[in-house]
């Protein structure tokens, strides 16, 4: 389970996050919205363990990621899989050696052993016949879907994915969801996803929070959320123009 | 004034707190051999060409300078042991630093600013690896390995570039411009070079693996990055040279002729 008790990160004068309180059960699917550079990123590296809070306990599993030392860090580490934003790839690497170097270099599996699991993660991703290029010579799709699979490989508890579509067609788009999806019900994994796509969200949560200048606002299911008295989220949620999130737009 | 010194010497605060972490992590989880071999062979074959040309043409000018000052003596016999000795003492590990300081230094930094600001390292993070572990420590003591081999290269090229300027500006054989070479290359004047070049590319491996892992910015920031490690490492080194000579000369390391 995660557990994000009055979180907050800031610099210097500038807060970025403040006053997060979170619960996310295990096998549960948790995405969060928000308009861009309102903290969302910095929320889901925060519960990754790549940046430290300010305030507040990050709790994962029962322990508090604050009072670990680096040793256990990693071991708590070992259980969660991140897809980043832009994917992060290893771009020195080939797509294959992409998902074996963590099953080498933290599981400690040979050569032989990481290919088989390289090649049943490619092939249930779906670029199999990718495995010898690199990350440049494919395409944005299959770069998602290489980020996918190596956040799996090391067949982790809790998965964290910022935005997974973005900048992907619409049938790639859901290919990428669906995928989420059977991998989730395959791991039994529990998920923490960014998406702006109102559509994706409202398909693969099972709650939803929205973001909003530093603040985590829980809207609960998807029916919740559509029906949410905020009128920031509503504003969000609808994409309408005029609202509290655009108030220079209004004037 | 003020405000830059102070960035400075906090600069150097963080620098050492990292090459303590790099030790740490040496001591405590250390790299792979293969790694290490990968990178020392790669920051060899990266500095060979370069080195051996500059070392060359260094030989060649002390050996024009040494000329000019032993000729008015009539000691044109030991030109080639003092410009080899002045060449593995001071010119060459300086000459050598330069060179890593110039290719290795900035490729490193962009290199590894480059994995930052591409999320790479907090990949190798996320997937529960040590990322000083896995990509800091190997290009760290690759330099350090490497530039004694590139040491190496340089002074034996110097010693053939001053040996071919000596016989044809100096009119001096190619046997007696070795004769003295022996006697005046010491052991203390090699273990001066090797220190100093032990230090200059501890020093190099540390900024430029410093500043590269902390990189911010996107492009603009490995730039940075790049520049900063060039400026720090010319201007460590040179601090170092005159540390090391002032250091060496209070222990009696140095014997001169």
């Amino acid at each position: 389970m995660i557990h994000l008790k009055n979180l907050g990160i800031g610099f210097k004068s500038t807060t970025l996050l403040s006053g997060v309180n979170l619960q996310i059960k295990d096998e549960e699917s948790f995405v969060l919205l928000g308009p861009s550079g309102h903290g969302k990123s910095i929320l889901l590296k925060v519960i990754a363990g790549i940046m430290p809070p300010t305030e507040g306990q990050v709790i994962i599993a029962g322990h508090d990621m604050a009072g670990l030392t680096e040793l256990e860090k990693h071991e708590i580490m070992f259980n969660m899989g991140m897809l980043f934003q832009k994917n992060a790839l290893f771009d020195s690497m080939t797509v294959g050696e992409n998902i074996a170097f963590p099953l080498m270099e933290v599981r400690g599996l040979n050569e032989k052993q990481a290919d088989t699991i390289v090649d049943r993660y490619l092939e249930a991703v779906g670029i199999l016949e990718a495995k010898a290029l690199y990350p440049d010579e494919i395409s944005g799709g299959m770069q998602k879907r290489l980020g996918i699979a190596r956040a799996l490989s090391l067949t982790p508890k809790i998965v964290l994915y910022d935005d997974p579509t973005a900048g992907l067609d619409p049938i790639t788009s859901r290919k990428i969801i669906t995928l989420i999806k059977d991998m989730k019900s395959q791991q039994k994994s529990t998920l923490v996803t960014i998406t702006n796509n109102m559509n994706r969200a409202f398909e693969m949560a099972d709650r939803l929070g929205v973001v909003i200048d530093g603040e985590l606002i829980v809207t609960g299911s998807v029916e919740q959320t559509k029906n949410h008295p905020d009128k920031r989220v509503q504003q969000f949620i609808n994409g309408q123009l005029k609202g509290p999130l655009t108030r220079d737009f209004n004037d | 004034m003020r405000g830059s010194l102070k960035n400075i010497v906090s600069d150097v605060g963080l620098g050492v707190m990292f090459l303590g972490r790099i030790l740490y992590t040496a001591k405590h989880s250390p790299c792979k051999r293969k790694d290490i071999f990968e990178q020392t062979w790669r920051v060899t074959q990266q500095g060979a060409v370069t080195t051996a040309l500059a070392g060359f043409f260094v030989g060649a000018v002390m050996t024009v300078q040494f000329t000019m000052q032993v000729k008015g003596f009539g000691a044109l016999g030991f030109l080639g042991g003092i410009s080899t000795s002045a060449t593995i003492r001071e010119i060459g590990p300086l000459l050598i630093a330069f060179m890593l300081s110039g290719k290795i230094g900035a490729f490193t930094s962009a290199e590894l600013g480059t994995m930052r600001v591409t999320e790479q390292i907090d990949a190798i993070k996320c997937l529960g690896a040590n990322p000083i572990q896995e990509i800091v420590l190997p290009r760290f003591i690759g330099i350090v390995i490497s530039s004694f081999f590139l040491l190496a290269i340089g002074m034996l090229m110097s010693i053939v570039g001053g040996l071919i300027l000596g016989v044809l500006f100096s009119g001096i054989s190619p046997e007696e411009y070795m004769r003295h070479v022996p006697t005046v290359v010491s052991w203390p004047s090699i273990s001066l070079g090797l220190f100093k070049s032990f230090v200059f590319s501890l020093l190099i491996a540390s900024v430029c693996t410093f500043k590269g892992y902390t990189a911010f910015g996107g492009a603009k920031g490995v730039g940075r990055a790049v520049i900063n490690t060039a400026v720090g490492t010319m201007v460590g080194i040179v601090i170092a040279d005159w540390l090391t000579s002032v250091v060496s000369e209070a222990v009696g390391v140095i014997i001169f002729y």
